[in-house]
């Protein structure tokens, strides 16, 4: 299997548009569950794709809080650049082919 | 939800970047988010984050709040004079003020960006952090 690359981000349609700043007293960013495009896959330890503008990352589910309007998400960012997850999955891929 | 009597004049704020077509409209939304949680004093309580540094920590802010963003920008409050700007939550956790909803403010504060910057420590990637 060949993934494909991620050079024109613009295209891809992640699971959470995010503000990569939007901490709360947690120190976790936030959103609304309402705002992912399948809420249903926003269960706490889920890996995400995240997206602000031009900028994309992946990020884990911490826990979903209810609130006075909706319920919210906390994401932990995680470590390194998506690419670097593509391609290491692409070397998994690779190797057992 | 607000940090005691931190003053923002000694400190550069650095923030969201983005030069699409729907800045303006992802600002906004953004802000409302924000009112959608919080109320400030018992009304709506419009902003967005952003992260304050000193000349000193800077580079630390930019490596570990920023390092998801390949670019930026970077003001002073002088630059948004007429927004309020609030320490938030946890430092260096800031939130840029609106009055409201709407408004020529919300472009008034993007015209206040000036230019993007590039982010050297931009990726979570081993050599990026600052010394």
């Amino acid at each position: 299997m060949k993934t494909q690359k991620l050079d024109d981000m613009a295209d891809y349609q992640v699971d959470l548009e995010v503000d990569f700043a939007n901490e709360d007293e947690t120190g976790y960013i936030w959103v609304f569950l309402d705002e992912a495009r399948e809420p249903e896959r926003i269960v706490p330890g889920a890996v995400l794709t995240l997206r602000e503008g031009e900028d994309l990352a992946m990020g884990q589910v911490i826990d979903l809080v209810p609130a006075a309007d909706g319920t919210v998400v906390h994401i932990e960012l995680l470590p390194g650049a998506i690419e670097e997850y593509q391609a290491a999955i692409e070397r998994l891929t690779a190797r057992h082919a | 939800m607000i940090r005691g009597t931190e003053l923002s004049d000694d400190l550069v704020f650095l923030l969201r970047a983005g030069d699409q077509d729907d800045n303006l409209h992802r600002l906004q939304h953004q802000a409302a988010r924000l009112s959608r949680r919080y109320t400030l004093g018992g009304v709506d309580c419009y902003g967005v984050s952003a992260f304050a540094a000193t000349e000193e920590s800077e580079a630390w802010v930019l490596a570990t709040k920023m390092d998801v963003r390949r670019r930026y920008y970077r003001i002073t409050s002088a630059d948004v004079a007429g927004l309020r700007l609030l320490p938030t939550f946890t430092a260096p956790h800031w939130t840029v003020m609106f009055s409201g909803p709407g408004g020529a403010e919300y472009q008034a504060f993007l015209d206040a960006l000036g230019d993007l910057r590039e982010n050297p420590y931009w990726k979570r990637t081993a050599g990026r952090r600052p010394r």
